[in-house]
């Protein structure tokens, strides 16, 4: 019996096949960066149903007692850290990146087959972009005057025009982006991405998500939860605004209260593992303390 | 409804006409077809999509889809035909190079036209059917005569088997704290701990029994154990989605499932409640069914083909629920195409949503039954309300009421043809208007499907014809209304005209701009909000005169004299709102809807209907349940419910028996407790499953109950698997380390639940206050923002965290770390994680730096201010036990150096308290 197959849900294990896993999550960014970690052959498990118990299934080799502890990637890689910056209702992709000709065409009429009023509202004429589109860098990449110097490393950036969701709503749309799924309760893609990998960085939380201080994105949590994965894989949800909750030490206490709270619980602990020689929980209950503490110093207050 | 055998071999049936007339050549014609365009992926080496045509009954039979690939004599209704003519590159065939030349088809269509011949093969049979263990009937094994608890017989059996001591019984404190969290969710107090330790001196046996059973008759039993039902069906208060509203008075669902586990009401029953309870009298049990997430209709939008998508998308969370909870079977996977593991259709999918299309996320006052204490209650508020209302008919024949979700106006009854509303407000915004007629009488005259019609003059339209007026009339509740504004160049406020078909009486109407926002949520800032304020009414009388019937601005002008009708007023409009809170009103538990006919819906599209097909349960346990899509909704979960509790249906005991295990043991002998199938975890010890489920569902017992939850967790906690030591031997852990066979009791964590109740358990702040609505800690909220953790530490929140608001996805800020679920998704087992943020919560949060002040203090008060004393104290506060020699040193040398209020932060961290000894 596979320690970790009972900390995953059944849902979970069936996404790690890939062809259910390819099929039901699309292409997005969640199920993107999965499928690239586990790309390596033999990683996935295998596309023949009846050897789903047969084959060696991947698994991170996850020890949920030190769940951050560093995990050999699946291939050779030169990304160190993966940043994703999210923008939910950002500047237009047609007066950006997205060269669509059809709108200057049609600009000033009505879209065709659309109908009049829509739940928006009545529907308006269609609009060419703001700025002028001129082909950039070798590529000849069709990129708007709005963002000239942007332009000029156009070579340098990988443009995905193609994405879509199914759904019109907000929300699920941003479930989509960084799930995978427009349904509740999937791990995001940092949560993927720190489950499959670990951390190298035992001092700061593994994967953060650093929302607007102006409020987080419709889905909130969801854009960056653990979904179905150990409560470990979630985003630690900070900004400069709003530090990490409980990370600084309480007001009524002094550095002294800390440094005696710490060795008298090292010491409470130590009695107590002395019963239960090897445990490995309970050792790995003292590290996160430990860990913790570092945490503490680590982050600039 | 009949069970097979479920070895039981199924059959398709195959055709066979137009022998004399065959034209096409299978040998010539066809099979170089399926040689050079499709066996290379669906043959004998590759079989994608599950489909092959190297035999005849493969393609009658189809691939993942659920579709024939070749019906005989239907090349119309033929699969293969459909995708070798789609120009859909997802379902287009062959996928690469040319498609098939129209001669070719035509070749291929003539053949099925011509019956589909196979020389040779004609006669074969598919042969369909399961040997997966989960799908066999449970087989009683039998136990030696003299076996005390027959679990120990099985565990011991198997240790013996691999060579693993058994550990010893473990000490009566660790004994006493195991039973009390396992059972209750709360560590014992030391008194009740000095008694125990006694009394096992004299009789260790006996104490414990009395203890067991002490535990078992607690009222903190079901407050523990239905905790972990929620779980499995992923029970919250909000809908999730962005707006992740408050479902209002769903709690009356987890009211309803502690009242289950305490009562031990059989497991049964409790199925076939969730099932069709509003046939029995617990309406609430229904909540069960819409405890998933939902998108609610204001963000699905108005796109036909959005709402269709979202309900598909709801059905779904139902099949989950009802799968993973009840059958231990993945049945979502089905939602598209066959079950890539089990034996489970699409067809099986779709026939199970048949049995729950009556059902809608939604609020409806739940089917109580006449003794229901909500019941009783209702009757008395009404009749005050009744003898307010005389009282004001002393006074005056017109007056307005406030009952929260909707305005009501009462007038004296007069007979009608018409009826007209005068708005004096430029801006109005109505869901709904309903009119009535007798005091006595609740037919909602005004509603389209009497007959009744409405108009205003479309110079008031908002936005064409997006808000039309025939949605006061439509009969449904939300933010699916009319809207009007002034008119600049006629110089009028909007008005409305209803014209009835026959002459009416009406005596009463009642008004709201988003009456679903009021019964089906709470908590939001503009939830109250009324977009008309004073009208008129004008009733057109059987002579076809117009008469004015009452005027707001005269009630409201009356009012202002007459000072007493005012406080009558103020009386009703306080009684409405205690009626909502205290009697049955509208809540979260699910609503009904007229049942649409059920299609397979193709690849999981709701936009490709396939075959109609009847409401049944999965066909390889026998699901025929002799209904079919005439039955009522309630007809149908309730003949469901029938199927799922019957003897012969070998999951529904095995799930739950196997659930009841993990709770008590820390895992299921099926790890996978949510799946049983193929993709799941075999059991780890398949004849004591099968004892346990058989004991379950009909016990040997003589005093035995059938479907008893608490006689089964009571062989479980005293057993000797249960009361054994957890301490680690080498041999044990070398050979088993995870503890699953049981030769030590597998420590493990506790929840999220036990450390909070725990804490505020030995402070002395426990607040043991049962059901009702859940303490908050958040904002109230607008709309479309997300919830806010404001207070989560404070005296209102000291009760059980069963009665915390539980949020969809939202973070407590302290608790949620502990694994606590985001009830997005199903879950059978919580997984365990240790985090630094964990620590960080426990060590630094209000809550727990609040709770040490006060555990500091209580230890103190209950040891005159000695401070070894208090120091003593505190330690058998946490841990039900005094501290040792070294222990108090160091602990008592930090009270007197930093305060006890830091030791009693320690404790709170410490490894002990955290885990189940």
């Amino acid at each position: 019996m596979n320690n970790h197959e009972e900390k995953i849900s059944s849902i979970g294990r069936s996404l790690l096949n890939r062809r259910g896993f390819m099929k039901n999550a699309g292409f997005s960014t969640g199920a993107l960066g999965l499928a690239q970690l586990l790309s390596k052959d033999g990683l996935f498990g295998s596309d023949d149903p009846t050897s789903f118990t047969g084959k060696s299934p991947i698994r991170p080799n996850l020890d949920p007692d030190n769940p951050y502890t560093t995990r050999d990637p699946h291939f050779e890689t030169e990304a160190k850290q993966v940043l994703i910056i999210f923008c939910p209702g950002a500047v237009s992709h047609v007066d950006t990146f997205d060269y669509k000709p059809d709108l200057t065409k049609y600009h000033g009429q009505k879209p065709p087959g659309m109908p009049a009023v829509t739940f928006e509202g009545p529907s308006g004429n269609i609009a060419k972009p703001f700025w002028d589109f001129k082909p950039r860098g070798k590529s000849g990449k069709m990129v708007s005057e709005l963002v000239p110097n942007l332009g000029a490393l156009a070579d340098d950036f990988c443009f995905v025009h193609s994405l879509h969701t199914q759904t019109s709503a907000h929300p699920q749309g941003e479930n989509f982006l960084n799930t995978g799924f427009t349904m509740e309760g999937f791990p995001s893609f940092g949560s993927w991405a720190t489950y499959a990998l670990g951390s190298e960085n035992e001092e700061l939380p593994a994967f953060v998500a650093i929302n607007d201080p102006r409020g987080p994105a419709r889905s909130g949590k969801n854009n960056f939860g653990n979904g179905f994965l150990p409560a470990a894989f979630q985003g630690t949800d900070f900004n400069a605004k709003n530090p990490p909750a409980n990370l600084a030490r309480p007001a009524s206490y002094t550095s002294a209260d800390d440094r005696s709270t710490v060795s008298l619980l090292q010491r409470l602990n130590g009695f107590h593992l002395e019963k239960y020689p090897g445990d490995a929980d309970l050792a790995a209950r003292i590290a996160s303390y430990e860990l913790a503490g570092k945490m503490q110093t680590s982050y600039p207050m | 409804m009949s069970f097979k055998n479920f070895a039981t071999v199924f059959s398709l049936i195959v055709f066979s006409q137009g022998f004399s007339f065959a034209k096409v050549k299978f040998e010539d014609d066809i099979l170089p077809l399926l040689e050079d365009y499709c066996i290379d992926c669906h043959g004998p080496d590759k079989s994608k999509s599950g489909f092959r045509v190297d035999r005849r009954v493969h393609l009658l039979k189809g691939g993942d889809s659920g579709l024939s690939a070749v019906i005989p004599a239907k090349p119309d209704k033929s699969y293969m035909i459909e995708v070798i003519n789609s120009d859909d590159p997802e379902i287009g065939m062959p996928p690469k190079g040319g498609k098939l030349f129209d001669d070719e088809v035509e070749l291929l269509e003539q053949w099925i036209a011509e019956g589909a011949m196979w020389p040779g093969q004609m006669e074969d049979k598919i042969e369909e059917g399961t040997d997966h263990w989960a799908f066999q009937s449970v087989d009683r094994p039998t136990i030696p005569k003299k076996s005390k608890n027959p679990i120990d017989y099985f565990i011991n059996r198997r240790l013996k088997e691999e060579g693993i001591p058994a550990n010893k019984k473990t000490d009566p404190l660790s004994l006493i704290r195991r039973a009390y969290v396992v059972l209750t969710g709360l560590p014992p107090q030391p008194s009740r701990v000095a008694d125990f330790l006694c009394d096992y001196t004299k009789n260790p046996e006996q104490a414990y029994t009395i203890l067991v059973d002490e535990l078992l008759a607690s009222t903190h039993f079901g407050e523990r154990w239905a905790q972990h039902w929620l779980d499995v069906i992923r029970w919250a208060e909000t809908n999730g989605s962005e707006s992740n509203l408050y479902r209002k008075l769903a709690w009356v669902y987890r009211d309803y499932v502690i009242r289950v586990f305490n009562q031990d009401i059989p497991y049964d029953e409790f199925v076939r409640q969730q099932l069709a309870g509003d046939g029995m009298g617990t309406g609430e049990a229904l909540g069960f069914l819409v405890a998933g997430p939902h998108v609610p209709a204001a963000t699905v939008g108005q796109e036909p083909s959005a709402i269709r998508q979202a309900r598909a998308d709801r059905m779904d969370e139902i099949m989950q629920t009802v799968g993973a909870s009840m059958l231990g079977v993945t049945m979502s996977c089905a939602r598209c195409h066959n079950h890539k593991f089990d034996p489970i259709s699409i067809q099986d999918y779709y026939s199970m949503t048949a049995v729950f299309q009556d059902i809608e996320f939604g609020s409806r006052f739940p089917e109580f039954s006449k003794e229901h204490p909500r019941k009783t209650k209702a009757n008395e508020f009404w009749q005050d309300i009744a003898k307010n209302r005389n009282k004001i008919r002393k006074k005056t024949t017109t007056w307005e009421e406030d009952w929260g979700g909707y305005k009501e106006v009462h007038w004296k009854p007069i007979e009608v043809v018409g009826l007209r509303l005068n708005f004096w407000s430029g801006y109005v915004g109505l869901d709904e208007v309903e009119i009535f007629g007798l005091p006595t009488e609740n037919i909602n005259l005004a509603i389209a499907s009497n007959g009744t019609k409405v108009k205003t003059d479309l110079v008031f339209a908002q936005q064409g014809d997006r808000f039309p007026v025939t949605r006061v009339i439509d009969g449904k509740y939300g933010t699916q209304r009319w809207q009007a504004s002034y008119n600049k160049e006629k110089k009028q406020n909007p008005w409305l005209e209803f014209t009835f078909e026959r002459p009416v009486k009406v005596g009463r109407l009642r008004m709201s701009s988003n009456r679903e926002y009021y019964y089906e949520t709470d908590y939001l800032e503009q939830k109250n909000k009324f977009n008309f304020d004073k009208f008129l009414v004008n009733v057109k009388l059987v002579d076809g005169t117009w008469q004015e019937i009452a005027s707001i601005q005269d009630i409201r002008d009356l009012m202002k004299i007459e000072k007493t009708i005012g406080d009558v007023i103020g009386e009703i409009n306080h009684l409405a709102y205690k009626l909502s809170e205290e009697g049955p009103r509208p809540s979260f538990v699910g609503s009904f809807i007229k049942p649409k006919v059920t299609r397979v819906l193709h690849r999981g599209s709701p936009e490709n209907p396939r075959d109609i097909v009847p409401p049944a349960a999965p066909k390889i346990l026998s699901g025929e349940l002799g209904v079919d899509n005439k039955a009522s909704g309630r007809a149908r979960r309730a003949e469901f419910a029938e199927w799922m509790v019957d003897a012969k249906n070998p999951l529904t005991a095995r799930v739950m028996a196997n659930r009841i295990w993990q709770h008590v043991f820390g895992a299921g002998l099926v790890v996978t407790g949510g799946d049983f199938g193929r993709a799941g975890a075999p059991p780890s010890h398949p004849e004591l499953l099968d004892w346990i489920a058989a004991e379950f569902s009909n016990p040997s017992r003589p005093e035995g109950t059938p479907w008893s939850m608490k006689e089964l967790i009571r062989i479980f906690v005293t057993s000797d698997a249960f009361t054994r030591s957890n301490q680690p031997s080498d041999e044990g852990l070398q050979k088993d380390a995870t503890s699953s066979l049981l030769w030590r009791f597998p420590p493990r964590r506790v929840e999220a639940e036990v450390i909070r109740d725990g804490i505020l358990l030995a402070s002395g702040k426990l607040n043991r206050k049962m059901g009702g609505r859940s303490y908050r800690i958040h904002n109230v909220k607008k709309t479309y923002a997300q919830w806010e953790v404001l207070n989560n530490f404070g005296p209102e929140t000291w009760r059980r965290m069963i009665y915390q608001e539980r949020m969809r996805r939202v973070d407590d800020q302290i608790f949620t770390a502990f694994d606590f679920p985001d009830c997005g998704q199903v879950r059978a087992k919580r997984p365990v994680s240790t985090t630094p943020l964990q620590a960080l919560n426990l060590m630094n949060s209000a809550f727990v730096v609040d709770q040490a002040k006060h555990l500091a203090k209580r230890a103190t008060d209950e040891s005159n201010t000695n401070l070894k004393a208090s120091v003593i104290r505190a330690f058998e506060l946490i841990f039900s036990r005094k501290p040792m020699n070294e222990e108090l040193k160091v602990s008592l040398q930090i009270a007197k150096d930093r305060g006890l209020e830091i030791v009693c932060r320690a404790l709170i961290n410490s490894n002990e308290f955290a885990f189940l000894p």
